[in-house]
């Protein structure tokens, strides 16, 4: 209960500065602008417009939805690939123009969908090989990521749980908001690191902290305090950040069938994670949550232990952008490409979450999804306690 | 109830601060004397706990200075009074109630008692930015007397008030003194005169002295003097002696000062006060007033 009234104060605090609220307001316009950008913006054919952005995803998202729940088969795939032939042979200009362009697309966006995700480029692609031709992009994956044995026996072992045919779905939002996470999990680890850098921190340049630290209740408690006021703060903005997100996404492109597998979403087809769409959502919600809460933890240390909000405000923000990196760090250096894609500002892109490389323990094979959170637990733990040290010992 | 300084010391890399201190104190008012660094904040922040002796203990009626049930016990107005600028009067106390281990309805009620003792009900709900200097300190001492504080310690806390403010800071301390202990440090010499019981004077992180006024200012009983020189014998006399006061004179210039010996032939000896024995012990080697 007294907990409970610390922390009420310690979110008085927060909110009293003016920074917080210009700090939240300008985030999440951020992250909703940068969500709706593809909406807006017209396309021109041979030099005229033909239509608007919005009109071009509505009729996607009608072509799609026309096929939702379909199988993919090798009916359904030889029928796909003939009209995808077809749709190759028409000429712009000649047979596609300004006036027709959007017509043509009702017809055959449905067939270059299934063609996405069999990657297909050339006319005489064999329909019937389009999950034999997976497995030999996924082998490939694998070898070039420098995967053990006992990796491949893993991942194939998951493949082989994933329901064949494919039933498909129009899920482009769900894609869409996993295209976006790398810079949502960004700018949510920069508001989380602005608005808790003071917790702490503000004791010291407030002189609060000589008040507090004679006071019954100023020690243990207003440290339980601050770190649930962090965390539960970091859990309910990131929370709120990427469902407003998503719900922006399922609002552009429509909701789509969560029960699909996420292999129907395009750039996740070649995994290996027998997962619904719906599955993971929750897992990419979890793991980014996750990874906002380590952010929280690691700013609100270096709060504890730094003499002003300044140095954890620097620390956070570059801790956040660091995974701006990431891409140049090559799979093949396994440690620190692991390491890489554990950091909380990268921890939620579904490269980092359903990555190939696993963590072996014995005989034992862990995902990323599993060893990362475990992980996390143990340095929140570790970085609780330094705080806590940072904090009391900084007045002794 | 004791609280007992028990051989307290402290250092700050090669500067001893707190030179193992050894102290009882009962009930009462106890005030604090020395000049900047001759460690009284030291002491006192040791005392409110937020700084660990390097030597020694503190306990009061046996809890040691560590324990929560100390801290239940005691008030603190650190020297530099900190607050959040955009808290309103009443909200801070009540945050700090809360911190004190108050309940609500005991918070509620006590800072609005308190707020009225120290002059600030009618802007309970103000933001504390806008306050003065003494509005502040107002407030610092309102937050120390929060949870009724067996033990009180206040680190100059008049620094800042006005005349009025003083007279009426030190007949509430007065009030309060009667069961519990106080220690207050300053650098008002008639703060400490007018309400301590028992004096503490402090230099080099060691307590010189310890007593009642009267016991203090028998240390200096026939060392302070008066006297009328000319104007070329005020040199020579400044170098010897604490000069405690200096006025010119149409005959020559006339002199209060405190020292081992008579100064002058014509000097009469007079009653010591405690600004005297104040400047007499910090007078630092050479140094002069004039």
């Amino acid at each position: 209960m007294r907990i409970l009234e610390l922390m009420g104060y310690e979110y008085k605090k927060m909110f009293n500065r003016r920074s917080f609220w210009l700090n939240i307001i300008a985030g999440f316009l951020l992250m909703g602008t940068s969500g709706f950008l593809m909406l807006t913006g017209k396309v021109y054919l041979e030099g005229e417009f033909a239509y608007t952005h919005m009109e071009y995803i509505n009729a996607e998202k009608e072509a799609g939805s026309s096929i939702n729940g379909i199988r993919l088969d090798e009916k359904t795939l030889t029928e796909a690939q003939k009209k995808w032939n077809e749709r190759q042979k028409l000429v712009p200009g000649k047979d596609i123009t300004k006036d027709n362009f959007l017509e043509i697309q009702r017809e055959y966006l449905p067939y270059v969908f299934i063609s996405r995700l069999g990657r297909w480029e050339e006319d005489e692609q064999n329909a019937q090989m389009f999950y034999e031709d997976r497995a030999e992009r996924q082998m490939a994956l694998w070898n070039s990521g420098k995967l053990s044995d006992e990796e491949i026996k893993y991942l194939k072992e998951q493949d082989s749980r994933i329901e064949r045919p494919w039933k498909y779905a129009y899920n482009d939002a769900y894609g869409q908001f996993q295209s976006l996470n790398f810079t949502n999990i960004m700018i949510l680890s920069i508001l989380i690191v602005i608005c808790l850098s003071p917790v702490f921190a503000e004791e010291y340049t407030t002189h609060v902290d000589a008040l507090m630290l004679s006071a019954k209740n100023g020690r243990k408690r207003v440290i339980t305090a601050k770190i649930l006021t962090g965390l539960s703060f970091a859990a309910v903005l990131s929370l709120t950040g990427y469902l407003a997100m998503l719900a922006e996404q399922v609002i552009i492109y429509g909701k789509g069938d969560l029960s699909a597998p996420m292999q129907v979403i395009l750039e996740l087809e070649d995994y290996a994670y027998p997962f619904s769409t719906g599955k993971m959502l929750l897992i990419t919600l979890a793991c980014s949550v996750l990874a906002s809460l380590l952010s929280a933890v690691i700013v609100m240390m270096c709060s504890a232990r730094m003499k002003s909000s300044f140095g954890p405000a620097v620390t956070g923000i570059l801790m956040a952008f660091l995974p701006v990196f990431s891409g140049i760090v090559p799979e093949s250096f396994r440690g620190i490409h692991m390491f890489v894609q554990a950091f909380p500002g990268n921890f939620g892109t579904y490269k980092s979450i359903f990555s190939n490389q696993l963590m072996g323990i014995g005989n034992l094979l862990f995902p990323a999804y599993i060893y990362v959170p475990v992980f996390y637990a143990a340095a929140a733990a570790v970085m609780i306690a330094l705080a806590a040290r940072g904090y009391l010992r900084r007045q002794l | 109830m004791e609280l007992e300084l028990d051989c307290i010391k402290k250092q700050f890399k090669n500067k001893i601060a707190v030179d193992r201190v050894s102290f009882r104190m009962r009930p009462g008012i106890y005030g604090l004397l020395g000049a900047n660094g001759a460690g009284k904040t030291t002491l006192m922040r040791m005392m409110a706990g937020i700084l660990r002796p390097d030597e020694g203990r503190i306990h009061l009626d046996g809890i040691d200075v560590s324990e929560e049930a100390y801290r239940d016990k005691l008030g603190y107005l650190p020297q530099e009074f900190g607050y959040y600028p955009n808290f309103k009067t009443e909200d801070f106390m009540m945050y700090l109630a809360s911190l004190k281990g108050l309940t609500k309805t005991r918070a509620r009620a006590v800072t609005r008692e308190l707020l009225e003792l120290v002059g600030l009900s009618d802007v309970s709900e103000k933001k504390i930015k806008t306050f003065s200097g003494g509005m502040k300190q107002r407030l610092g001492i309102a937050q120390a007397m929060l949870n009724n504080p067996r033990l009180l310690i206040l680190d100059e806390p008049t620094a800042g008030l006005d005349p009025k403010e003083r007279v009426k800071f030190r007949n509430m301390i007065s009030r309060l003194g009667r069961d519990r202990i106080i220690l207050l440090s300053t650098h008002i010499v008639s703060d400490v005169e007018y309400i301590a019981d028992q004096i503490l004077i402090m230099k080099d992180g060691r307590i010189l002295h310890a007593g009642t006024l009267k016991e203090i200012l028998s240390e200096i009983e026939g060392r302070v003097w008066e006297c009328v020189v000319p104007r070329e014998e005020l040199t020579r006399l400044a170098e010897e002696f604490a000069v405690i006061n200096v006025r010119e004179e149409k005959d020559g210039i006339f002199l209060r000062l405190a020292g081992d010996r008579k100064p002058y032939p014509a000097a009469w000896p007079v009653e010591a006060a405690l600004e005297d024995l104040y400047l007499f012990y910090f007078r630092q080697e050479g140094e002069m007033y004039v």
